[in-house]
């Protein structure tokens, strides 16, 4: 039997390695593309480029393999970091992604929500006096980003559903009135907690320590501050329910006002609070 | 207490640093809001945040006992983050940075904030307005200038949020409204 000739492995070619964004005014008096529409946007289409490679679960780092200044062309490509090789695979996909959603504005399978609303940042980061186009290597032909681009990318993003969010709990505390106490049930002992700021909706607080009991006895109707696990519903402030690993019992009446506190304390000289304020968390 | 929903009214750190430190152009604004707290009409919100820098100011003086026995006023709500509030303030953080809205800077320096300040959203500033946000206050009581001109400009406008001095009285004192109605 004749041996079957091996076919050659196509050499890879620059265009299959890298990607570029290419800048250029609409002014033909002032060709010249202004460095900051270039640096920015040349920022944001980079961001769009690591979160895609961040998605598609690639280490690489981006080098930039070409940069002139006449076209205000960026040439880059993604080389792994651990081994220094570039990775035409995530060029080749993050094309393929690209033209999809161009062509469709529907979402393409590599294109995740976060690699496409970084995505939208960057189309929608282009100056008007400015036309952007994209492409990969130097040689191929670079498309311009359109408003149709822009409007194709907007429908992709509008596409996903927003992702469903979920109750969770929290440790924390929260004050409250005391109000029904249902302590009779060891199974379940609680009590409810009206809420100032929702009082239409008291949280059902459990608690399994039995010495909790007399505590709540001496602070019914009264505000008491507990300590627990606080059960949230998305988009809700306050919790609904919570299980309670401890009670403070709030003074009925107030012993110290804001009267009282007047000048109890003296800042260095030449400070006021708002200065003090801004210098601590300027500092950090 | 009321058995109607009050107003909740977060305050900036800078609000009871004032009251401690006796600040005449601060004290009598501000002083007037008791009213509105110890009559159930508002709550006085103390992010977390900033409550931290009040009880550092006081730790180890004489203001430490009165400062302490004055959060636990029935009145007063410690606000406490969470997930959603680091999510909201990061947001925030990255919005209000001159690096991704360049005209922030020469807006507010417009506005009359300190260059220096007119920048970016710091991390406990921008802590401190997610939590508002988050716990749909009425109104974040602070002097900060930045704040203030963030406000105005766009937080306002977008959530309803009052962020302002305490000079500017909020709502009507219980009284004066059942005297207007």
């Amino acid at each position: 039997m004749p041996k079957r000739k091996r076919e050659p492995t196509p050499k890879l070619s620059q265009d299959q390695l890298s990607l570029s964004l290419k800048l250029e005014t609409t002014d033909r008096n002032k060709p010249n593309v202004d460095a900051d529409d270039f640096f920015l946007a040349a920022e944001k289409w980079l961001r769009a480029l690591k979160i895609f490679a961040k998605e598609q679960g690639e280490h690489v780092k981006w080098e930039i393999v070409d940069l002139k200044k006449a076209s205000a062309l960026v040439e880059v490509q993604p080389v792994r970091v651990e081994t220094g090789k570039p990775v035409p695979n995530l060029v080749r996909k993050w094309e393929q992604g690209l033209k999809k959603v161009e062509q469709t504005g529907r979402p393409a399978p590599k294109l995740t929500p976060d690699a496409l609303s970084a995505l939208r940042d960057f189309v929608f980061s282009i100056p008007t006096n400015t036309v952007a186009s994209i492409g990969n290597g130097p040689a191929s032909e670079r498309h311009k980003v359109t408003p149709l681009t822009q409007r194709r990318i907007e429908q992709a993003v509008a596409a996903f559903p927003p992702e469903p969010k979920k109750e969770y709990v929290a440790q924390g505390s929260i004050r409250g009135l005391l109000a029904v106490l249902d302590s009779w049930n060891p199974e379940e002992r609680s009590f409810r907690l009206k809420l100032p700021m929702a009082p239409a909706k008291p949280v059902k607080c459990t608690y399994r320590d039995i010495s909790l009991t007399a505590e709540l006895g001496e602070s019914f109707e009264g505000m008491v501050e507990i300590t627990g696990q606080l059960r949230y519903k998305p988009e809700h402030p306050w919790p609904y329910a919570a299980d309670v690993e401890h009670i403070t019992t709030l003074p009925r009446k107030p012993k110290v006002s804001l009267k009282d506190l007047v000048g109890l304390v003296k800042l260095p000289e030449g400070e006021d609070s708002v200065s003090y304020v801004r210098s601590l968390r300027d500092a950090e | 207490m009321q058995s109607s929903k009050p107003t909740l009214d977060v305050w900036d750190s800078c609000c009871l640093i004032g009251i401690l430190n006796g600040e005449k152009d601060k004290l009598a604004a501000l002083l007037a809001q008791t009213r509105f707290f110890e009559t159930g009409a508002a709550m006085l919100g103390l992010p977390i945040a900033a409550l931290d820098e009040v009880i550092i100011l006081s730790d180890g003086t004489s203001a430490e006992e009165k400062v302490r026995a004055f959060l636990l006023n029935p009145y007063v709500l410690p606000l406490h983050p969470n997930l959603e509030i680091s999510f909201k303030s990061k947001n925030l953080r990255i919005r209000f940075d001159v690096k991704n809205l360049p005209e922030l800077h020469d807006k507010a320096v417009a506005a009359g904030v300190p260059k220096d300040q007119a920048k970016k959203l710091r991390v406990k500033d921008s802590e401190i307005l997610a939590t508002a946000l988050f716990y749909e206050a009425t109104r974040l009581t602070t002097f900060d200038p930045f704040l203030l001109f963030l406000a105005h400009e766009y937080i306002e406008k977008e959530t309803g949020l009052i962020v302002d001095r305490p000079a500017s009285p909020f709502l009507p004192f219980p009284e004066e409204e059942e005297r207007v109605t």
